[in-house]
């Protein structure tokens, strides 16, 4: 509860004004009243477990974490009775646990419950431990263990599962005589419901829960055996010694880890949410991810990805030495033979067929100062405007159909602007497996807070299942529904014709395209019926505050850019923008998209997006890079390649950090492509399939091994830091293309990224403020950046990014929906897994994950596995006029009818792109990877299914309230030492 | 045409080698610059080099009679403390403690500088009091007893 309103508190004598509403016990922290508080986490809002933050208020003995601080209050945090009822608390939590903190893979500064108990002095345990009648360790899970003895009931975990991450797996069976953490209905964590997002271990105060990276090698001494480390353990006990120097002993310890822990801040390397977290290591050994509270987007969130899936960094397929093409085979070359090679080919073909017949490709998830210094290459090095990224593949419909309405092609607002919304719309989003991190906020608002609802998808995936409304339209007809929408809004009088009048144009233009859209045309247009889009646009009149998210399910349509017009128009038409809580939110796939474009590694746009056509902006970067002058031509995109090079416009092609062999829509013609091309370089971390078509193959650095930035979906600039040592002679990409530049002519002297970020800020006004300095440790930005340094998190609230400030409405332009044929009858729609990312090139090579998905499936619904005598497990051919997919079936009802679903995680003869349809969207060129029809050939049976049957797809979740501490309170053995009557559990 | 080659040769890729990095050059290398740093490192040599003239002069200063006997005399309290009853020194420090308190407490008291022989025999009878007696005539006996033995 926000307010700006104080109240005067008098805490021991001393008066101090606090926020009113705020929580007493982040009143006592911030003024350094340092009380103890086990259970408390301020993201996780009061639990009300262990007792320990009981302070004196107005004479009655209350919790701090549950008391609301108010006028005039009277706090004690001093007195012996005080310290009497902490001293008592902190006893009964060290009845649950054994200390033995030198041998502790968790002594590393910040186990709350031994640095609780030397606060609080104890020298001695007055209530003895025991064991507890349970299977002592459950290592089910691949990544993490749950130490059933060492737990001391906090309820961290069980919170943050329930309420934080909403997967809503854990729970306390307080009914139990010792009560105990449980997944699900009493089952091994591996079987269970949980997604594997680290939450729980993150948050638990102790090593009840612990990454098993952790174990045996976080201490100097917990590598011993347990038959030996536990008589140890019994050995010190049985001596009995005070507290005091079995702590000094154990500091000591804790200290000494310093010498061999690295703690290094990172951003994740998987998807658009950008979470940062300090990533531990202990020579190239990754002890762990530890999410901090101050992390700007995620605090103490992650998924599975990020907690755990950084195996492929010391994976022994990572390339360490350049590789030439000799024949048919590849051999091992310096990097002053490979890089002059390059030079000079790349010189040859510029020679004989002009810069023109080069292309760059710039990777997503490499850094800004990386996507910088490739188009920095193609313009004023080679002189060519043929650049560009994976956004070709996936958002760039997005980016067109905001700048064509509100100004900037990017997310509105952040992360705080979707949790506050009234209603959320998420359409074409499989948010809680794409974005995971993003969802949880979602899922947490909309069961804490009771903000609405909305997913229109093919698909009944997790966001679908709790929906408050789930729509299905026929996919494709996207467009029609929200043009259907908005008719309906208009005809009820629900526009904000005020914000209209102020703040648009277009708009009666706009309201005459409209009229067609009819509730029974659109019904016949997208299958959805009257009821349902009136119910829908019921849903907006009546939110005082709408966001809509929306991701490849929208932008990888053939009309793309339409919906995504549709959608922008949409906000526009209601009010939606530019105030917090409302806004558009495209999805950004990578780690690295949105800054990959924002850097300018695209053919139309030169960094921060300053159109090549404009002669001011060439001429500010020509002043700043010299070289070639920039051509005012546009570029080829990533989908033009394979046509260029087959019809002998392109010879050349330097792809960097991109799988374009795999993820471009017709694998068959890019890899023709690929293979006829005169000379192709890639600069890469693994033998990827597009690098194995190489000429030269030069050994890049993932993020862990180099500085850098990266921009997330939300336009923040984060910073990530070295952690590692590069592998073998790999280098960071942004020393091979410097490098590469000199060699070629260019004098160029970076030393360091943030030298490159440094002059990104003088060719590109939208950064014009962005220096390492301000994005020290876990500061950020979010451009546009004046030079003043001040950020932008919310757009458009001083007029939108026009010369006339204001937003265009503007009208669709759109053909008819795809319905597949009488032969090509099914429907395959694609996407990515929560476990793999995209391809898998760095998910396959986690151990765990392998584990948990080990093979790509295609799910079939249980109409059509009736229909075509389908079972799991059952081998099936797709075929389309392109190619053709071997695949073996999951029936789910997640899918319905003749709509299929085909994950993105396939490396051989299930590639999803060996089907996709040569469909473009006409605005961007965008794939439309979503129009895949196809006949399904039934193959042999294999019985199993190619799903583990123990993933939690097949459990069922277990929803609750939270901790439900009150029905700790309520047993026969619990003592209170409040001394309030009626206990409440109030969330934060 | 450039058919796609799916090997990298070898000595290319990371292999088994990427945990097995040069740990224990590093580590002694670090060893020595904090030694350095420290100025231990010229202490050690200094002792190693000098380790021979330096044990006779220790073995000197050790074999007299005060410091065999003191040793041995530690040596001697250690093992009378582990023969000990378990649980005693806990009993015991606490019961000192307690002592100590009363003692600076009557010391305090006004009439703390008098002491009638009636007084001294009112607070034999104080049960407190008798328990302490009893326990020092107690110790005393066992003491006398165990000094009969050893003599």
């Amino acid at each position: 509860m926000e307010s700006n309103e104080t109240v005067s508190v008098t805490i021991n004598g001393q008066t101090h004004q606090a926020p009113a509403g705020a929580r007493l016990v982040d009143i006592l922290l911030e003024a350094d009243i340092n009380i103890p508080h086990v259970c408390y986490l301020p993201i996780l809002g009061p639990i009300q477990t262990c007792d320990t933050c009981i302070v004196s208020v107005d004479d009655q003995w209350l919790r701090a974490c549950a008391t609301v601080v108010s006028e005039g209050m009277r706090v004690d945090t001093r007195s012996p009775e005080v310290r009497e009822r902490e001293d008592a608390a902190m006893q009964r939590i060290l009845g649950n646990h054994r200390l033995y903190c030198t041998v502790c893979d968790n002594n590393n500064g910040d186990c709350v419950v031994h640095n609780t108990t030397e606060l609080l002095q104890i020298e001695h345990q007055t209530i003895p431990y025991t064991d507890k009648p349970y299977p002592p360790i459950d290592d089910s899970n691949p990544f993490y263990r749950y130490d059933v003895n060492q737990c001391i009931l906090c309820g961290r975990c069980v919170e943050a599962c329930q309420n934080l991450e909403v997967n809503e797996t854990l729970s306390i069976d307080w009914s139990l005589e010792r009560p105990r953490v449980i997944w699900d209905d009493h089952q091994p964590i591996g079987e269970s419901s949980c997604v594997s997002c680290g939450h729980c271990v993150t948050v638990c105060p102790c090593n009840a829960l612990m990454e098993k990276s952790m174990l045996g090698e976080a201490g100097f001494l917990t590598g011993i055996k347990p038959d030996t480390l536990l008589p140890m353990i019994d050995l010190v006990e049985g001596i009995e010694p005070s507290m005091g120097p079995v702590f000094a002993l154990s500091d000591l310890e804790s200290q000494m880890r310093d010498s061999r822990i690295k703690r290094t801040k990172t951003v994740c390397t998987y998807c658009g949410v950008g979470c940062s977290f300090n990533i531990w290591t202990k020579d190239r050994h990754i002890l762990q991810i530890e999410p901090p509270l101050e992390a700007p987007v995620n605090s103490v969130s992650t998924c599975v990805k990020g907690k755990f899936g950084w195996d492929f960094v010391n994976s022994p397929e990572r390339l360490t030495r350049p590789l030439i093409r000799d024949g048919g085979q590849f051999r091992e070359a310096s990097w002053d033979e490979a890089l002059n090679l390059v030079a000079a080919r790349l010189s040859e073909i510029k020679r004989q067929h002009g810069s023109n017949a080069l292309m760059f490709v710039a990777s997503s998830k490499g850094s800004n100062e990386e996507a910088y210094l490739v188009q920095k290459l193609a313009r004023s090095v080679i002189g060519t405007n043929n650049v560009d990224n994976d956004s070709t593949y996936c958002q760039d419909p997005a980016t067109y159909g905001l700048r064509m309405t509100v100004g900037y092609g990017a997310d509105s607002g952040t992360l705080k602007d979707i949790e506050s919304a009234d209603l959320v719309i998420a359409i074409g989003s499989n948010t809680a497996e794409s974005h995971p991190v993003f969802a949880t906020r979602v899922k947490r608002a909309h069961k804490l807070r009771g903000q609405k609802l909305v997913v229109i998808d093919v698909r009944r995936h997790e966001m679908a299942e709790r929906a408050d409304l789930f729509i299905h339209p026929q996919s494709g007809s996207d467009p029609y529904l929200l043009a259907g929408v908005q008719k309906y809004l208009v005809d009820q009088g629900w526009i904000d014709r005020t914000f209209l009048s102020q703040h648009a144009t277009g708009v009666e233009e706009y309201l005459a395209f409209l009229e067609p859209y009819t509730l029974d045309r659109v019904e016949a247009l997208t299958g959805v019926d009257p009821e349902t889009i009136k119910q829908l646009a019921q849903m907006i009149h009546e939110a005082p505050k709408v966001a809509i998210l929306w991701a490849m399910g929208i932008t990888q349509q053939r009309q793309g850019s339409q919906g995504s017009l549709a959608i922008a128009n949409l906000l526009v038409l209601t009010g939606n923008i530019g105030r917090p809580g409302t806004g558009g939110y495209p999805l950004r796939g990578h780690n690295n998209v949105q800054g990959a474009s924002d850097f300018g590694s695209k053919p139309v746009y030169l960094p921060g997006y300053q159109d090549i056509e404009d002669a001011e902006a060439r001429a500010r970067c020509e002043a700043v890079w010299g070289g070639e002058p920039i051509s005012a031509e546009p570029g080829l995109s990533n989908t033009e390649i394979a046509d260029a090079v087959l019809d002998g416009r392109l010879h050349g092609l330097y792809i960097v950090g991109e799988d374009t062999a795999l993820v471009d829509n017709n694998i068959g013609r890019i890899q023709e492509a690929l293979q006829k091309v005169d000379f192709l370089v890639v600069q890469e971390v693994f033998l990827t399939k597009t690098a194995q078509y190489a000429d030269v193959v030069l050994p890049a650095v993932p993020s862990l091994e180099k500085d850098g930035t990266f921009v997330n979906t939300e336009r923040r600039i984060q910073r990530f830091y070295q952690a590692l040592e590069p592998l073998g002679e790999a280098k960071p990409d942004w020393q091979v293309l410097t490098d590469l530049a000199n060699r070629l002519g260019a004098e160029w002297h970076y030393r360091h990224p943030a030298e490159i970020m440094a002059e990104v800020s003088q060719v590109a006004p939208l950064f014009a403020g962005v220096t390492y300095e301000r994005l020290e440790g876990y500061r950020t930005l979010l451009w546009p950046v004046e030079a003043d340094g001040a950020d932008t998190p919310l757009l458009y609230q001083e007029g939108f990014h026009h010369p006339d400030k204001k937003a265009h409405l503007i009208p669709l332009s759109l053909e008819d929906v795809p319905y597949p044929g009488s032969e090509f009858d099914i429907l395959v729609n694609n996407g990515q897994l929560l476990e793999h990312f995209h391809e898998g090139n760095l998910t396959y090579r986690v151990p765990g994950i392998r584990q948990l998905v080990p093979e790509v499936f295609l799910e079939v619904s249980p109409q059509l596995a009736r229909e075509r005598q389908l079972e799991d497990g059952q081998w099936v051919r797709l075929v389309t006029p392109n190619g053709r997919a071997r695949l073996r079936v999951l029936v789910t009802d997640r899918v319905v009818g003749h709509e299929v679903y085909l994950p993105m995680n396939t490396v051989g003869e299930g590639a999803i792109n060996q089907l996709t349809p040569e469909l473009f969207d006409p605005d961007t060129r965008t794939p439309g990877y979503k129009h895949t029809f196809a006949k399904l050939e039934v193959l042999d049976g294999e019985p199993g299914s190619p799903l583990p049957r123990r993933n939690w797809r097949f459990q069922r979740r277990h929803p609750q309230p939270g901790v439900m501490v009150e029905r700790k309170w309520a047993r026969p053995d619990y003592q209170p030492l409040v001394s309030t009557g009626e206990e409440e559990h109030q969330h934060g | 045409m450039a058919n796609p080659i799916q090997h990298a040769p070898p000595g290319t890729q990371a292999g088994d080698s990427v945990h097995a990095v040069a740990s224990a050059d590093e580590n002694l290398a670090a060893i020595l610059e904090s030694l350095q740093d420290a100025g231990a490192l010229r202490f050690i040599r200094a002792f190693l080099e000098q380790r021979q003239p330096l044990a006779e002069k220790l073995m000197e200063k050790m074999d007299t009679e005060p410091t065999k006997r003191g040793l041995k005399n530690a040596v001697t309290l250690m093992m009378g403390l582990g023969a000990l009853p378990d649980g005693i020194g806990v009993a015991l420090m606490s019961a000192l403690t307690q002592g100590f308190e009363r003692a600076g407490e009557a010391s305090q008291l006004p009439d703390a500088d008098k002491m009638s022989v009636w007084q001294l025999m009112g607070m034999l009878k104080n049960p407190d009091v008798a328990r302490a007696v009893h326990y020092l005539m107690g110790f005393l006996e066992g003491l006398g007893k165990a000094l009969k033995t050893t003599s």
